[in-house]
């Protein structure tokens, strides 16, 4: 009993580490009360995909998007590949299954109130050598790096991981 | 002896076809060349990568050029380059602007005109460019002395 009541703090404590995001939806954000993210309620704001270095790209899209104070911010960012992977674990903890597509991430983060999710490939912030970047699949939950002259989706965040 | 006189035209003619086509091949202004080649940095945040070669010494002496630059207007490249003269004296230029696609070829090959450019003793003056099209990621801009 006595070695019960030790364990409980550690027991406590691991749970609120694990505790999972919490999304409060506003008019054109979400914000994770975890991680304390804002990320773009329209999971596809630019309406096509971009590249990552060459002529209309990302860096290009996010420039302007904080020119226009998107939302009312001025510091909308690529995530990161952390950041990504915490987003799918979320959605993959919400019942995935990969025999069934309505369980894939794209499709939880659109039931969770996200909107026009893609099922492809996302941009994050992390580069993995000098022409790759890593990117994030919601349709599968893989985090895998391709090469900076293909396109990928793009999904703003603003904020820092928490 | 013939033969050895057949021979001897024969090569000169070979010297003289294989020196034509180096100089064709080599074909550059007698005067300074700026180039400006759009890139972009691991951000994807444009950058211009510079150059600048001067093929007649007489000019290295008389004039510098302190700045090379290059903007969008929307999807149209522009390109600026600052000279300085070194000289007391006022010295007459002509200058003309070449675009280049994203492969390295000329956009309207030959279509720029010679513009003159007169720079007085000591006088700083900037030259600007604007791209014929979007395809245009690389310009050179030639100067030369007036024929």
């Amino acid at each position: 009993m006595k070695k019960l009541l030790l364990l409980l703090p550690v027991v406590l404590l691991l749970a609120a580490c694990a505790s999972k995001p919490n999304f409060v939806f506003l008019e054109k954000t979400a914000v994770d009360q975890n991680t304390g993210l804002t990320w773009a309620k329209n999971a596809n704001l630019p309406g096509r995909q971009l590249i990552w270095r060459g002529d209309d790209n990302v860096y290009e899209y996010m420039k302007r998007l904080n020119e226009t104070n998107y939302a009312g911010y001025a510091d909308w960012r690529v995530p990161s590949k952390e950041e990504f992977a915490k987003l799918i674990e979320y959605a993959k903890a919400m019942g995935y299954d990969h025999a069934k597509m309505d369980t894939w991430p794209f499709q939880k983060l659109r039931q969770m109130g996200f909107i026009d999710v893609r099922d492809y490939e996302y941009w994050t912030s992390t580069r993995q050598s000098p022409s790759e970047m890593w990117t994030a699949d919601l349709t599968t939950g893989a985090i895998a790096p391709k090469p900076e002259n293909r396109p990928y989706n793009l999904w703003p965040v603003r904020g820092n991981s928490r | 002896m013939t033969q050895k006189k057949n021979i001897i035209v024969g090569g000169i003619t070979a010297a003289v076809l294989i020196a034509s086509l180096g100089l064709v091949g080599c074909s550059t202004t007698a005067g300074v060349e700026t180039t400006g080649k759009m890139s972009w940095d691991e951000q994807g945040a444009r950058t211009l990568e510079k150059n600048v070669v001067f093929n007649n010494s007489g000019l290295k002496g008389d004039f510098q050029i302190v700045d090379v630059k290059s903007s969008m207007a929307g999807d149209i490249m522009r390109a600026q380059a600052t000279l300085r003269s070194k000289d007391r004296d006022t010295l007459p230029f002509q200058y003309r602007f070449e675009w280049y696609d994203n492969s390295g070829m000329e956009i309207n090959s030959g279509a720029g005109s010679w513009k003159p450019l007169t720079l007085y003793g000591r006088e700083s003056k900037t030259v600007q460019g604007v791209a014929p099209d979007p395809r245009a990621k690389e310009f050179k801009l030639k100067i030369r002395e007036p024929d």
